[in-house]
């Protein structure tokens, strides 16, 4: 009877396991294979590290490099704007279930409807421009300059990603535990040291995930904020690696080349986040 | 097109019906095809790749007409070259891709050098010398090299176009076409200067006026095969007329001529259209699209770009061969797709595509020239006839596509002024090292 | 809410300033869509006159140009079969492996979980190169199967993660009761671990169905034929084509942007529950 159990048990995850298996596990280690021969696809070419070592040698790639560093940026700016959102919807004043709605709306939003409203925004003719002009301000061509473009996708992650941010901050909060506040409030100590003796505190393992998450997405998905945005240009100045991953893959009948960027990037995020959770249970622990 | 693979398996049973009745049928001319064409050949003139007026459907059916027992699929892609790249290759993976393939001449065609079987044995010589243009699709652009596509019509050329109503209102007499660069800036300056509209009309976004631009001005420095021979190593991508031709481009994204939005602009004349400037640069593409915009005897008119002032070939046109049909490795019945090709490649044939199309002429030696009927098609090949020193093979239809990518990248930066013309050239230089290394 | 726990925050004077800040962070958001959607109501002569200002006459000409003439119908379409199709998979499959993870014996269950959990991290662009040739080798490039079989396997860790949490919950008594009154897997798993998991199911459909629907990357590689397009590749092209034509891009967004707008209406419970969860992780 266990054993049938048992059986039907396993029964019910393979078919799981089996998609999973051959459609992610399995290309993780196809890919490593990939980025150590020179392929169309068809016939494979072993190379050892060839790739590798182009790839470490190509200026692009470091400038792409780099230019993922300049988003991280990002990171403070989302957290911060979270942050103050999340402590002031915990006032739970009238109409904060609202809010939090509101808040949350871009997240549920596609990258490409996000990336195409600041791009039309902030295009020639586009809004900022108009209003810009208001004041007598001549028209900029904000994308033939990297600062502006970057700023621009900055301010679109910011934007789009703060809601969602608020909300696992606002769930931190309320899990501490109301008697907290109390005996602060009885040893009269005002809003803002509450905030920063209790508050902030109290939900720093959820800083610190909130933190490890929009780092590891800075180097992951801007994918499409910056194919709709940018398309990497000027030159590779917006570039970041993943867009460099897409446009190495299929632009010449080499496909490892353009695997070995993946892999490298693979190992650059799985480093980060060991690095990352090796910082904050270190915190922890004081 | 279910319609199409309806028939394609009625007429497959047939076939197989009619084979098992008489096993004498000639093996040449039976069997089936498939092709893949991205809406170059299949084009409709409404603009609906899937109309059945399309020339290649027009030919298809005319095949099948002409040769009971052969079916052929159609199929059309759509998206950009490079998804319609990686299609293809996905396809060639997998063992399902067509028997024969319409691309882009040049680069896109070469590039899949281990996809394509090679022309020479399968398609008379005679055939393929009556039409000009098949060594762009030579594996390494050698004239040893395998064909791995059959060059169809004349190509592309890149061209000025001018509405002589906006020179006549800054004094400028449209009927004398600049003869040099400099001369058709100090033009266009006069126009931005005495008029409320622009010189020019440029979207720069992705960088594809330089393109055509710097094919132009370095075939001006270097001749016709400036670019096949960059990419045979015969002439350095660092050559000084590169420089000449960037610094000069440089130049004209620094003043004042262009729409001010241009560095950001897309490509795309809708400045031009509208009125708003007095020159356009583009390509022979456009021709329908102006006539549609101005009528046919409207105040727009083209000339070829001119090269710079102190060019050694002058009389030189730009672009070049756009079409190239293939016949895949994977194919099971490369003697059928073969007959497809020569099909197709007769002269009257031919001349049908331009008749329909009107956007470029024959490549064929007995290409009918009355088919041109478009004004600005026709004013084209008349300048062609005069073009003693040739057309330069565009530097984009030339490379690997790493390097087009930079390409266009720097083409848009140096006309923002975000990059210096040495820097471009050093970079691409670098590019085409590195991707010709691997 | 307890009184003590009020007496902690602030005074109800100093919350009107929060408000109206509030009132002022949602106008940020709330504007910008609200444009997008006034915009997408004029023509283009009439926006270009005056972007800011009342439209002269509305119109839904661009919504018309965009579903008959521009494939965007088609593609809407496609990308709701597409969008269903997966979902419903991954909830089939995921809803099973949960159950029999949170509540039955699994002859290797760690090793399960811990591959399960460990793909869960890996970003998407890491993938594509193998990926597309895997599926290039099955024929399927170009094909929904494709598209749909990397949606579930993508979709899959987190969800399996999901329901096997929410499962846990399920009172063990209720399927021993089952179980004695002689209820085989099947029967246990859709008369009580479904209608008990209701909310959970609901919430992960929420979530599957808001990242189908807005993902990218691999409905770009995957699909080229222009009539088996999805919808986010169509808008972006559309983007890139009427940069000049910003009405004609409003309405392409929000007819992308509606679907999802409707699910956080209707469903703003379950997004919100699903979140927590996600916290959790």
């Amino acid at each position: 009877m266990m054993r049938q159990s048992k059986l039907i048990g396993t029964l019910a995850v393979l078919p799981s396991f089996i998609i999973v298996a051959g459609f992610m596990a399995f290309p993780i280690i196809f890919v490593l294979f990939i980025s150590l021969t020179k392929t169309n696809g068809l016939t494979f070419e072993w190379l050892w590290f060839k790739n590798y070592l182009e790839l470490f040698a190509d200026p692009i790639v470091h400038e792409v490099f780099l230019n993922n560093f300049k988003f991280v940026i990002s990171v403070p700016l989302v957290i911060f704007a979270a942050l103050v959102s999340a402590v002031l919807l915990f006032e739970q004043f009238k109409g904060w279930k609202f809010f939090r709605v509101i808040f949350f709306l871009p997240s549920v939003l596609s990258v490409v409807v996000i990336g195409l409203i600041f791009k039309n925004a902030f295009g020639y003719y586009g809004s900022v421009n108009q209003f810009l002009g208001l004041f007598g301000n001549e028209p900029k061509q904000f994308f033939i300059n990297s600062n502006y473009s970057i700023f621009i996708i900055i301010l679109a992650l910011v934007w789009s990603g703060f809601g969602y941010q608020s909300l696992l901050l606002l769930a931190g909060l309320t899990s501490i535990n109301p008697a907290v506040f109390e005996a602060a409030a009885i040893d009269g100590a005002g809003w803002w040291r509450r905030l920063w003796s209790i508050t902030l505190p109290n939900i720093r393992r959820v800083l610190g995930f909130v933190f490890i998450i929009n780092f590891i997405y800075t180097f992951s998905s801007l994918f499409g904020f910056i194919f709709v945005i940018t398309a990497g240009g000027p030159l590779y100045e917006t570039t970041t690696i993943d867009y460099l991953v897409y446009l190495r893959a299929f632009s010449s009948s080499n496909l490892g080349s353009g695997a070995a960027l993946a892999v490298v990037l693979y190992f650059f995020i799985g480093l980060l986040t060991l690095w990352q959770s090796r910082v904050f249970k270190l915190q922890m622990e004081d | 097109m279910k319609a199409n693979k309806w028939t394609g398996i009625v007429a497959a049973i047939a076939l197989t019906t009619s084979l098992v009745g008489c096993s004498s049928s000639d093996e040449a001319v039976s069997g089936e095809l498939l092709i893949w064409d991205t809406g170059i050949l299949g084009k409709d003139v409404s603009d609906d790749p899937y109309a059945d007026k399309a020339f290649l459907n027009q030919m298809v059916l005319e095949f099948e007409e002409a040769n009971p027992g052969v079916s052929v699929t159609l199929v059309q892609q759509g998206g950009d070259i490079s998804a319609n790249a990686a299609q293809f290759q996905a396809a060639a993976i997998a063992g399902t891709g067509p028997d024969i393939r319409v691309q882009y001449a040049g680069g896109p065609t070469t590039s899949f050098a281990e996809f394509f079987e090679d022309l020479g044995p399968l398609i008379p010589a005679e055939t393929l010398d009556a039409m000009a243009g098949q060594y762009v699709n030579r594996e390494g652009f050698n004239s040893t090299g395998r064909l791995l596509g059959m060059t169809y019509g004349a190509g592309n050329l890149f061209v000025v176009f001018q509405n002589a109503d906006v020179l006549k209102e800054a004094g400028i007499d449209p009927s004398v076409k600049p003869a040099t660069w400099e001369a058709l800036m100090a033009n266009a300056k006069q126009v931005t200067d005495k008029t409320d509209k622009n010189g020019f009309y440029t979207g720069n976004l992705e960088g594809y006026p330089g393109a055509w631009f710097i094919s132009n001005m370095v075939g001006g420095e270097l001749g016709q095969t400036a670019f096949t021979d960059m990419y045979s190593g015969k002439v350095s991508v660092d050559d000084p007329a590169m420089v000449k031709a960037y610094q000069a481009y440089a130049d004209w994204g620094a003043s004042t001529v262009n729409n001010p939005d241009a560095a950001q602009a897309p490509a795309g004349g809708q400045g031009f259209v509208a009125g708003k400037a007095g020159y356009y640069l583009v390509g022979s593409w456009e021709n329908n699209g102006m006539t549609d915009a101005f009528g046919a005897d409207g105040p727009v008119s083209s000339f070829f770009i001119p090269t710079l002032s102190g060019a050694k070939y002058s009389k030189i046109g730009s672009g070049g061969p756009e079409i190239a049909l293939s016949i895949t490795k994977a194919s099971k019945n490369k003697a059928l797709a073969a007959e497809f090709l020569k099909f197709i490649a007769r002269p009257e044939h031919q001349d049908r595509f331009v008749e329909i199309y009107q956007t470029q002429g024959s490549n064929h030696k007995d290409g009918d020239s009355s088919m041109i009927k478009n004004p600005r098609l026709k004013e084209q090949f008349e300048q062609l006839a005069q073009s003693t020193d040739g057309v330069t093979f565009a530097f984009d239809s030339v490379m690997p596509q790493a390097t087009i990518d930079l390409f266009y990248r720097v083409n848009s930066g140096v006309f923002s002024g975000a990059i210096k013309p040495a820097d471009a050239v050093a970079q691409l230089k670098a590019s085409y090292e590195q991707e010709i290394a691997k | 809410m307890s009184d003590s726990s009020i007496s902690s925050r602030l005074s109800p004077r100093a919350r009107w300033p929060i408000f109206i800040g509030m009132c002022l962070v949602a106008a940020t958001i709330i504007y910008p869509l609200f444009f997008v959607v006034a915009t997408s109501l004029r023509s283009n002569v009439d926006y270009k006159r005056d972007p800011f200002g009342i439209p002269k006459e509305w119109t839904f000409d661009n919504y018309l140009k965009l579903w008959n003439e521009y494939g965007v119908g088609r593609a809407f379409m496609n990308s709701l079969f597409v969008s269903l199709t997966a979902v419903t998979l991954i909830l089939v499959f995921a809803t099973l492996a949960g159950y029999a993870l949170a509540k039955l014996p699994v002859f290797g269950a760690k090793f399960f979980t811990t591959t399960f959990v460990s793909v869960m991290l890996i970003p998407g662009p890491v993938l594509i190169i193998p990926i597309y040739l895997v599926l290039a080798r099955l024929g399927m490039v170009g094909d929904y199967s494709g598209l749909i079989l990397v949606y579930v396997a993508t979709g899959l860790p987190f969800a399996i993660f999901f329901s096997t949490l929410s499962f846990r919950a399920i009172p063990d008594e209720l399927l021993e009761a089952a179980r004695v009154d002689g209820a085989g897997f099947f029967r246990t798993y859709w008369s009580i671990v479904r209608p008990l998991g209701t909310s959970a199911i609901a919430t992960l459909a929420v979530l599957q169905f808001l990242g189908t629907w807005n993902e990218l990357i691999y409905s770009l590689i995957l699909i080229q034929d222009s009539k088996m397009k999805l919808l986010t590749p169509t808008l972006a092209s559309i983007g890139k084509r009427f940069l000049t034509d910003q009405p004609l891009t409003s309405a392409g967004l929000f007819i992308t942007a509606m679907v999802p707008l409707l699910m956080l209406t209707f469903a703003s419970k379950y997004i919100m529950r699903g979140l927590q969860v996600g916290l959790g992780r």
